[in-house]
């Protein structure tokens, strides 16, 4: 056990390195204006998967190699290491990895903008309140409110400001609002709580109209989602507003349009050493996220822990209601058991989630949380079920025989000499899906769940830093799997237990 | 007692018990036999209800436990049962095992049950493994510890279901001489077995089933001395005797030879004799009377044992042209013939029945 942390420890030292120091013969920071576009035409460009500028980056750069990736973290990590040359993004998002990037340097790309603003319901509910954001925009544009602000977040220093959106005490009615805090600087986390322009623009409105708000963390593909499910009134996270998007989604008038830049990387600065020091004051130090990341592996273990007692407990009364003598709720169980099986386990548990979020309980005021723990009982509950039922047939028909002729009834039989023996059976694969469990979590970050996946996803748009977070949020599942499996196999142990057979019988007394 | 009215057990595709109505008494010990395939198993089974009989009435001790509203649970209690299987919890130590179902059944303290379980180990001389679980025993072990947890409920009945037929034959003795004991304590018992002379001499009443009920039935001496019926005088006949019918110089040696070792094992014949039974049937069968016979032929060899004599005597018959083996020039096979057997004797048939015109005649001792 030892040598392998040991080993783990080597890994992450080689990764981080790997990470950063890639690209350290690169010639000092260039000047934008000497970056041109035209050295672009052949280049390796990096994309954020389904963004609007792989469509740009081909347009413009019908020859250039374009990688897709998942987040922006990874697009910034592949142009540190020299993956790719280039990357298109917006000005103000630009302005802000520049702060923590002085490395970066851009070239305006003249031949496109984009509009900003916020998303609201295709509704009457809908068109009023974007009619009063509209009126706030225009408000704060007349008194040039609005270029303060804009200035203020999206320009070359880090505000560090606090927007407190709990102190709101309007009268009017509590919004649901989706944030997209990977959205820095539109929408991010400062000392764990959520800020950005988008942040003190919401919060001005609710003074302005006396609302109240209640907000989820989820991504903005997520929370269009919600809107069309109506479960969010309103979705911050700089969103664009894209001929596509205008179809399904209400737009406010764009609070400013930005220009698109291309962004280079100029080489690296500082040590090996000192950059690994950075990286991890910047991924726990600073801005007390580590609180964040005990945050995340509690709300991992929480709906672990749930899920794994529930499961257990749902697929043992199931399984218990199935073997029942009395004809009808046996048949009524067993049918209902079989097509529940049937259907949670021919899905990925990903989708029973979004489901549950944000179709079945799509309404309902009910927290990802919560949807997430009852998602998760539900599929662990289905495999406890079909084990049961396939080690106790496991079980030698004999076994029973042999109980009924000694006088046993049919309850005792079950409990006292079939189950004991199946249990040898179903402990392993028992033990063997709960740690799958605790992995499987790892998707509840789609339904407004921060848990350690999702923390993980947080600090790295907001810190920029790829290996530190992920290094960790990876050997944090890994040490939370071992002592699941630890656990159980202890369990395991006691009801498999064997004593040694001793070499002659006890004296009586 | 038990009385059972018109017995029937069908299933979907077959009827093994049409219709059974005996009464077993008190202190009866009862062999069950009969080819396989007559229902003697689901017989016994329908008697404690691990088969649910289609239709008739079992009575035990005055209580009807075909009726719906019998608990069967408690009748089971005072109904033991000893499986071909064994049917030990490999998860319960052999004392555990004893000790579980007085425990939880009969409510007895662990110590009470305990005690109990031992005395019974030591009966069936199994105490120094009441440790051990079951998968550590020997197969015969197996079985004496099934038959010790039946008896630690205090049963009034005992049924053995094929108790013996699952063990190597080594261990087939020390199973029978713990039923043997539990006959002599007069405990009642009904035993379904393959074993004839155990089913002889430790029952007091044979049933002989067959054409879906007991077709005969009598004491041991009445069923296999002097039985009445067709199908037991020629079930009889077959297990006191081997016979063997070849039609082809390719038959199966091999085979025969090993049914020839088996029924000599059945008899308790002394392992020389089965030897020279063996090398008897060689050497007359295969290198005498084979090379004179032509290739369209029968002949039929069978063996019976006369135990009080101790005495092998083997019969071949075959068609054909009139041959004595003693004429043969294998001059080497006569001589080893001599040696091995007592007597050796050739007569000339008429025709019997089957169409044989030729018989010779060996004893072994």
């Amino acid at each position: 056990m030892r040598k392998f942390l040991c080993f783990l420890f080597a890994a992450l030292l080689v990764f981080c390195f790997a990470g950063c120091s890639g690209e350290t013969e690169k010639d000092a920071p260039e000047e934008q204006e000497t970056v041109d576009l035209s050295r672009f035409e052949n280049a390796k460009l990096g994309v954020v998967t389904g963004s609007l500028y792989g469509g740009y980056s081909r347009e413009q750069f019908p020859n250039a190699a374009i990688s897709e990736f998942n987040n922006f973290a990874d697009v910034l990590m592949a142009l540190k290491q020299g993956k790719v040359d280039g990357t298109m993004l917006d000005r103000p998002n630009f302005n802000s990895v520049k702060r923590s990037e002085p490395q970066l340097s851009c070239v305006t790309v003249p031949a496109y903008s984009v509009e900003i603003g916020f998303g609201f319901q295709k509704n009457d509910g809908g068109y009023e309140l974007q009619a009063q954001m509209n009126a706030l925009l225009k408000k704060l544009g007349a008194a040039g409110e609005l270029d303060r602000m804009i200035d203020k977040w999206y320009g070359e220093t880090e505000p560090n400001e606090s927007v407190p959106l709990d102190t709101l005490s309007g009268s009017t009615g509590t919004l649901k609002v989706s944030i997209d805090t990977t959205r820095k600087p539109f929408v991010y986390l400062y000392n764990n709580r959520p800020v950005g322009f988008e942040i003190e623009v919401l919060r001005l409105f609710c003074e302005e109209y006396g609302y109240r708000v209640e907000t989820e963390d989820v991504s903005f593909a997520s929370g269009l989602a919600g809107l069309a499910s109506e479960k969010y009134d309103l979705v911050c996270g700089g969103l664009y507003m894209t001929p596509e998007r205008k179809e399904s989604v209400n737009f406010s008038d764009p609070y400013m349009v930005a220009e698109v830049v291309m962004a280079v990387y100029g080489g690296a600065g500082g040590g090996f050493w000192d950059s690994v020091a950075e990286s991890f004051e910047k991924t726990f130090v600073r801005e007390n996220r580590w609180v964040m990341i005990l945050q995340g592996i509690g709300t991992t273990l929480l709906i672990s822990i749930c899920a794994l007692l529930g499961g257990t407990v749902l697929g043992f009364l199931l399984y218990l209601a199935a073997r029942s003598k009395y004809k009808v709720p046996s048949a009524i169980a067993r049918g209902f058991a079989k097509v529940y099986s049937k259907i949670i386990a021919g899905m990925p548990t990903l989708v029973v989630l979004m489901l549950l979020f944000y179709v079945v309980f799509g309404k309902a005021d009910i927290s990802g949380l919560i949807v997430a723990i009852f998602g998760f009982i539900l599929t662990f509950g289905s495999f406890v079920y079909e084990q049961l039922k396939l080690t106790v047939e496991g079980v030698d028909k004999g076994q029973t025989e042999a109980a009924y002729a000694l006088g046993y009834g049919r309850n005792r039989t079950f409990f006292r000499i079939v189950l004991p023996q199946a249990m040898r059976m179903f402990a392993p694969a028992y033990s063997a899906e709960a740690v799958n469990l605790v992995k499987a979590t790892s998707v509840v970050g789609y339904i407004a769940v921060s848990d350690l996946t999702k923390v993980g996803d947080i600090i790295r748009s907001n810190t920029y830093e790829a290996f530190f977070p992920l290094i960790t949020v990876a050997v944090i599942y890994f040490l939370l799997t071992w002592g699941v499996s630890a656990l159980l196999s202890l369990l395991q142990r006691r009801i498999t237990r064997r004593r040694q057979p001793r070499k002659s019988a006890p004296k009586e007394a | 007692m038990i009385r059972i009215e018109h017995l029937r057990k069908e299933y979907p595709n077959v009827t093994p018990i049409e219709d059974v109505s005996v009464t077993i008494n008190n202190g009866d010990v009862i062999s069950v036999i009969g080819p396989s395939g007559t229902g003697k198993s689901t017989f016994i089974r329908c008697i404690n209800l691990l088969e649910t009989p289609t239709s008739g009435e079992i009575w035990v001790d005055g209580e009807c436990i075909t009726d719906k509203k019998c608990n069967i649970s408690k009748v089971r209690q005072k109904m033991g049962m000893v499986f071909q299987s064994f049917n030990l919890f490999p998860h319960m130590t052999v004392i555990g095992n004893i000790m579980a179902a007085p425990v939880d059944l009969l409510k007895k303290q662990k110590s009470e049950a305990y005690e109990e379980g031992m005395r019974l180990l030591r009966m069936v001389g199994l105490a120094d493994k009441a440790q051990n679980y079951p998968d550590e025993l020997s197969g015969g072990q197996k079985q004496r510890v099934a038959i010790a947890r039946t008896l630690a409920m205090g049963p009034d009945i005992i049924l053995f279901d094929e108790p013996t037929s699952a063990l190597d034959p080594t261990m087939v003795g020390e199973v029978q001489a713990v039923i043997r004991e539990l006959a002599r304590q007069g405990l009642t018992m009904i035993i379904v077995t393959h074993e004839m002379h155990f089913a002889r001499e430790v029952a007091n009443r044979v049933f002989f089933m067959n054409e879906g009920g007991i077709y005969e039935e009598g004491t041991p001496e009445e069923i296999f001395d002097h039985p009445k019926r067709e199908k037991t005088i020629r079930f009889i006949k077959h297990i006191n005797a081997f016979e063997n019918l070849i039609t082809s110089k390719d038959f199966d040696f091999i085979g025969l030879n090993t049914g020839l070792e088996e029924f000599g094992r059945k008899c308790r014949m002394s392992q020389k004799t089965i030897y020279r039974t063996q090398s008897a049937f060689e050497e007359l069968c295969m290198q005498i009377i084979f090379p004179a016979l032509p290739d369209e032929f029968k002949l039929n060899v069978t063996v019976e044992y006369l135990q009080d004599e101790e005495l092998a005597k083997m019969q071949f018959k075959y068609d054909g042209a009139a041959f004595d083996p003693k004429t043969s020039d294998n001059m080497l096979s006569l001589k080893l013939l001599e040696k091995e057997t007592e007597l050796f004797g050739y007569e000339r048939l008429d025709g019997d029945e089957d169409g044989f015109t030729n018989l010779v005649t060996v004893t072994i001792r």
